[in-house]
């Protein structure tokens, strides 16, 4: 994921488990403790509870969601709009950080709730994820994803001239867990238009596999692993092709 | 409420989006919404964070100043190394030695060392880009200037002349 860190990069971590309205209910109350946490961090926060969706912002910066059956952290970049008396709001320069980085956050981000969320219990979970959203410019795009293109045009011996593709793959199959990633790619043939670059990678456990605070964090650094080298791979374009 | 796992950021609806594409696509043959336990899920690979339906987070503009300000940090302490591991590469190329695994990191390489250059230099021949777009603006108008200039006739005397005459008949 080497190629992710010199670019607009954004990660999500997430989790699916098994439908649990009982332990979604009875959140909301102990949810004081973590906020508490939080605010004494420094970091302000705001919070809208739905129906089913509990939401967290911390900072502006980290998107917190809770669903009866799935948990996630999302990084974005906090814009910040400065009020000009008698003028249109100004927006500041975003300073980009390295992708590495975000990730690092956002895991820490996330075990926090984690921990929290299921107050140091064990939980069955079906499926552990991990999002990058990348944005460039059409003529930035890496190596790999520009032979996935020129792979994609061959039948028409030509680049296409606008794209939105959505494909995914199983990547590794392996006993009760199988990875998959969605790949969604959207550009036009311009050098000076946006490109976006969107990888779902997933890691799919066939029965829910139960997990505890520490055996979390060893399975999401496993998988931040396994996704890494797959979206280093897929950058470099090291799949392999049968044109070459 | 039924909502895939990782909704994200809903900057898709910036880009160009093709017809074709509708919210059709999320559901299956029978008109049903995804499925989400595992086994059904593995039927249909389709949860996922492209089916986004709430606007969560505003995504910064690519802004190439931004970005090179990032590769210069990220690619400037590793500027040597980059061009050592292209000069062993480039060699084993010329010797026709190189691998395919090589040959993929030779252009991966590649693209890095353009991106430092573009981090380096990027923003100053921008500015030429834009005068040279300027210049040439400029160089159009005036060759359409003397064009016109070329093409008109001298019609003074004549107007001159219609001048004279209608004061003569008023006279």
């Amino acid at each position: 994921m080497e190629w992710l860190n010199t670019l607009l990069a954004t990660p999500t971590i997430g989790i699916a488990f098994p439908r649990d309205q009982h332990r979604f209910l009875s959140f909301p109350p102990k949810l004081g403790n973590y906020l508490n946490t939080i605010t004494n961090n420094g970091m302000s926060i705001s919070y809208t509870t739905n129906n089913e969706l509990i939401e967290i912002s911390q900072n502006n910066k980290f998107t917190i969601k809770i669903m009866p059956n799935d948990l996630s952290v999302g990084f974005s970049y906090q814009i910040a709009a400065e009020r000009e008396p008698g003028g249109i709001p100004k927006i500041n320069d975003v300073n980009l950080r390295p992708y590495r980085e975000l990730l690092d956050e956002t895991i820490r981000v996330f075990l926090d709730i984690y921990k929290s969320y299921f107050e140091g219990l064990t939980s069955p979970i079906n499926r552990l994820g991990v999002v990058a959203v990348v944005t460039m410019k059409q003529g930035d795009v890496p190596p790999g994803i520009k032979k996935i293109i020129d792979h994609i045009g061959l039948p028409w011996k030509s680049h296409p001239l606008n794209y939105n593709i959505s494909m995914r793959f199983p990547l590794v199959e392996n006993g009760s867990i199988v990875e998959t990633c969605m790949h969604r790619l959207i550009g036009i043939d311009d050098e000076r238009k946006d490109f976006l670059c969107l990888l779902d990678w997933q890691r799919l456990f066939k029965t829910a596999k139960a997990f505890n605070a520490t055996t979390i964090t060893a399975e999401i650094s496993d998988c931040i692993k396994a996704s890494s080298e797959y979206i280093q791979k897929f950058g470099v374009g090291e799949l392999e092709y049968f044109n070459e | 409420m039924n909502r895939p796992s990782y909704r994200i950021e809903n900057t898709i609806d910036e880009f160009p989006e093709p017809t074709s594409v509708s919210h059709a696509e999320n559901t299956d043959i029978e008109g049903r919404k995804p499925p989400y336990s595992y086994l059904e899920a593995k039927k249909y690979y389709e949860i996922s964070a492209e089916q986004s339906d709430l606007i969560t987070m505003v995504r910064p503009a690519i802004d190439k100043n931004n970005e090179r300000k990032l590769s210069l940090e990220e690619l400037l302490p590793r500027k040597e190394e980059l061009y050592n591991n292209r000069m062993v590469l480039v060699e084993k190329k010329l010797e026709h030695t190189i691998t395919k695994k090589e040959e993929n990191q030779l252009t991966y390489i590649e693209w890095q060392l353009d991106r430092l250059e573009d981090a380096i230099s990027g923003e100053e021949s921008d500015k030429l880009d834009r005068m040279v777009e300027v210049h040439t603006a400029l160089a159009e108008t005036i060759t359409r200037m003397v064009d016109d200039i070329k093409k008109a006739k001298p019609s003074a005397f004549k107007t001159r002349n219609k001048e004279w005459t209608v004061s003569k008949k008023k006279r």
